[in-house]
């Protein structure tokens, strides 16, 4: 008895406990009152207490608690405001929404308060009530947006279009570093400018190639694309919103273009798509999130590929005029509370909001095969495609019971380079992976190029791609796999494409690794 | 250990961790209180403790202590005050007193003072080692749970240094492990092929966490649903649960966890015809979740071990007599026909 005792009392030890005597103890109380923990002070990074605890080190919230003990380090308590400056469809009500959602995140609340003559301010506070923040949004639109970070009136910029490369090129110079690198660059959502018209208009799609010649003022009759005789009324954006920018940038600029005179400039995506809804004459651009009552056109390519605006086909960005939702810092030390907010960006609660303002979020969405119809339509209309039958019959032998999830990589023009969107993609499938429970499934990661160069070394491009993204995947997960879930990689070529090879556009959206999960479920023969 | 391994090949409970021999006359008697006839076993452990039975004396004694770990009954709680009394203590004429401050062994004292004293000072983490230092290892492990549980892992975290191995209680390893291994994902796939008895414990735990160490993202859909079926929250499943899957796991799980078996065991003796997928799910509601389950256990580990316990009927006459005394507080309507149909069967 008495060596089971010593034995016990050594393993006690050997624990570590005793805890009492140990001066670096602190005791971590959440602001809630309900949790208390306590443990060896570890470190402090600024955002996060690391304890030494019975059950080994834990990573805590410092926002989350109250510390106690003499080791316990001075956390900075003064509020840190930021200020919110950018695209008026995002800051002006997405970003309020995020924040209250964040406010209920970090368990306290949001205070809004309103102002006619400059930026709303919302105060964020913890679950004591104390205020950790005034966050300022301007809705100033996107070229505003960046001055107010560049003149540090605003700590974050908002933009639904990228930053240019002048515009790059000037924060580089004032020092404020390289805006498209990861650590200041944030792809938080995913938008679509869509080609609105009345619903009183007969016209259900309308070819990509005519959009430049409609809004630059050629073509000015509803009769010259299969309407009636009727003048064109066109509706745009100011070339300075996010929604002008893309637009131009899509459509107008590779056509070499400018949009007409003539065209009635709206204030903001909403109020165009209210006018385009109550002309039967007029065609305007917004955003799918601003699509309002007015009516959406499905896009054609000029090979015949036709891409309805759906959630579905902006998260995969095969819709032709898919954009991405930025955010921008500068390489300054950011505001705690800021940092925390755009680690919450990627977070569930914040992509649901993004999608509840209309935007599309960035959380993967499933889609059954039979919904993927248009793929085979698509496979076989482009006449610039080396396919043969057996190809697309093995294509097809693959993809049967399998569903398609929305994320989708993307690749630099011949290279099996990933784009921006990737990185982030990779973790989030990762994390998608790590966290379900699949049972008699195996992933394919598909690759597809675009029609530029031969089929045989486009499906070896494909093949490599195709390994490439599964290779950053296996490194993203944790222990590299997914238990009992094959990753298999495969590589179809050109064979698939989802848009017209004819434009860098089209051919940038060829250029893919599709996600799969397919049942592995077989007969008993 | 499966428990249905347990249930098929358990004929006898004598404890590993006894340390008094026990006699024959005690073993029938506990074994028919476990598997047989609550009223007459009762009665023939207290004509066992009056002679001096240790064992009997001991198991009496907790009953009386703290009813719910081994004699939660319609039969005990409605006996009157005297009747009780003659049933469950000693020294009845003398005023009565608990079998566990008076036990016939003076070596055992300290033994019946460990266990009639748990709870009930300030200091849980002392009553959970003092537990622990006389082998009642299930009931320790049971404090430092609901320590744990209730928020205070100060505590837990603070339990003397000369704790007899309670700093390796078992869902505390299982914490130990998550908290240092690599993947931090917890989904049902996972839950399934874990082999350890204290993972739904260990769950909870890390659940109870979650919020301040930002774990959240790191449970799957599926785990959420099934730790909120556990808690006793079924209620706020989603409307696109699958409770087939749900029904499906939680069985498969109750194969190797001791607590949440009660309950599968006592849905499957409904003899519904039709499947029915609420009456695990509501009986927890009702009872109030895993905590409770964790609750019903051998009342003297010394006396009756932990695994010959729960695999006895003992636990889910227990469970349903709580699920009958709880449904009286319960508002919700039943959803389940077999819970329905055992409430009837009650009135």
């Amino acid at each position: 008895m008495l060596r089971q005792l010593m034995k016990f009392v050594s393993l006690g030890l050997a624990f570590g406990l005793g805890t009492t005597a140990t001066a670096d103890v602190v005791r971590l109380k959440s602001l809630d009152g309900g949790t208390s923990l306590s443990g060896e002070f570890v470190d402090f990074d600024g955002q996060n207490y690391t304890i030494k605890t019975i059950v080994g080190e834990l990573v805590i919230d410092a926002f989350m608690v109250e510390c106690e003990g003499d080791a316990c380090p001075q956390v900075a308590t003064e509020v840190s405001d930021f200020g919110i400056s950018g695209s008026s469809n995002a800051v002006g009500s997405l970003f309020a929404d995020l924040l209250f959602e964040f406010g209920l995140e970090i368990g306290g609340d949001t205070v809004t308060s309103l102002s006619t003559d400059g930026p709303t301010t919302v105060q964020l506070t913890n679950e004591l009530g104390d205020a950790l923040a005034d966050v300022s949004l301007n809705a100033s639109g996107a070229l505003q947006g960046l001055h107010d970070l560049f003149n540090g009136v605003a700590d974050l910029a908002v933009l639904t279009r990228p930053i240019n490369t002048e515009e790059n090129a000037i924060f580089k110079i004032a020092g404020l570093g390289d805006m498209t690198a990861p650590e200041q660059q944030t792809i938080f959502g995913l938008d679509g400018l869509v080609i609105l018209t009345s619903k009183n208009n007969p016209i259900r799609a309308i070819a990509q190639q005519d959009l430049a010649r409609i809004f630059s003022g050629q073509v000015t009759n509803w009769n010259q694309i299969g309407g009636d005789d009727a003048k064109i009324n066109l509706y745009v954006r100011d070339e300075t919103s996010g929604t002008g920018a893309v637009f131009n940038e899509l459509v107008m600029n590779p056509a070499r273009r400018t949009v007409s005179d003539n065209a009635t400039v709206a204030a903001t995506d909403a109020d165009l798509s209210s006018a385009v809804a109550g002309d039967p004459l007029g065609i305007g651009v917004a955003s799918l999130a601003n699509s309002g009552n007015a009516k959406i056109l499905a896009i054609r390519g000029t090979c015949g590929i036709q891409v309805p605006a759906t959630p579905f086909t902006i998260k995969t960005e095969e819709y032709p005029l898919t954009r991405r939702l930025y955010a921008y810092t500068s390489n300054a030390e950011q505001p705690v509370q800021l940092e925390r907010f755009l680690d919450f960006l990627n977070t569930e609660p914040a992509q649901l909001a993004i999608a509840d303002s209309g935007f599309v979020d960035l959380g993967a969405s499933f889609q059954t095969n039979d919904e993927q119809g248009l793929r085979y339509l698509s496979a076989v209309i482009p006449t610039d495609v080396e396919m043969t039958l057996n190809q697309l019959r093995d294509m097809t032998a693959n993809l049967i019971s399998a569903d398609r999830l929305s994320i989708t990589f993307r690749f630099s023009q011949g290279s099996s380079r990933l784009d921006a969107r990737a990185a982030d993609d990779i973790g989030r499938l990762a994390e998608l992976l790590s966290t379900g429970d699949f049972d008699n499934k195996e992933l394919l990661l598909i690759g597809f190029t675009d029609s530029v160069g031969a089929g045989g070394g486009n499906i070896n491009l494909s093949n490599q791609r195709a390994n490439e993204v599964r290779a950053a995947l296996l490194a993203a997960l944790p222990g590299g796999e997914v238990e009992d879930l094959p990753i298999r990689a495969l590589g179809f070529g050109e064979i698939s494409p989802l848009a017209c090879n004819d434009s860098d556009n089209g051919r940038r959206i060829n250029r893919r690794v599709e996600v799969w999960l397919r049942d592995t479920v077989v007969s008993s023969q | 250990m499966k428990i249905k391994a347990i249930v098929t090949g358990i004929v006898l409970l004598l404890s590993s961790n006894n340390v008094f021999a026990q006699s024959a006359a005690f073993t029938a008697a506990a074994n028919g209180w476990l598997y047989g006839d609550e009223v007459s076993n009762l009665q023939l452990l207290s004509k066992l403790a009056n002679g001096g039975d240790t064992s009997a004396q001991l198991l009496l004694g907790q009953i009386d202590r703290d009813t719910v770990p081994g004699g939660f009954s319609d039969y005990l709680t409605d006996l009157d005050h005297g009747a009780r009394e003659d049933l469950l203590r000693s020294d009845v004429s003398e005023g009565s007193k608990n079998w566990l401050l008076n036990l016939s062994d003076p070596a055992l004292a300290s033994l019946g003072e460990a266990i009639f004293k748990y709870r009930i000072s300030r200091d849980p983490m002392s009553d959970a080692v003092a537990m622990q230092m006389h082998g009642e290892n299930a009931g320790a492990e049971y404090i430092v749970w609901d320590t744990f549980i209730g928020g205070r892992f100060d505590k837990v975290n603070a339990m003397p240094s000369e704790n007899y191995g309670l700093s390796g209680a078992g869902f505390l390893t299982w914490v130990s492990a998550y908290m240092s291994g690599e993947n931090k994902a917890l989904t049902v796939n996972r839950l399934l092929k874990d082999p350890s008895p204290d993972k739904v414990s260990g769950l909870l735990a890390v659940k109870r966490l979650a919020r301040v160490l930002g774990l959240g993202r790191n449970f799957s859909k599926e785990i959420n649903q099934f730790i909120t079926i556990v808690n006793g929250q079924g209620y706020n499943l989603p409307d696109d649960a699958n409770l087939v899957d749900l029904n499906a796991n939680i069985a498969r799980v109750a194969e190797t966890d001791g607590p949440l078996s009660i309950v599968v065991r006592a849905c499957d003796k409904c003899t519904s015809e039709s499947v029915d997928y609420e009456c695990v799910i509501q009986s927890l509601e009702i009872v109030g979740g895993y905590k409770t389950l964790m609750n019903i256990r051998t009342p003297v580990e010394n006396v009756v071990s932990a695994g010959a316990f729960i695999s006895s009927e003992r636990p889910v006459e227990i469970f349903e007599n709580l699920l009958k005394s709880r449904a009286y507080y319960y508002s919700r309507p039943i959803r389940s026909a077999c819970v329905a149909d055992f409430l009837d069967e009650a009135d």
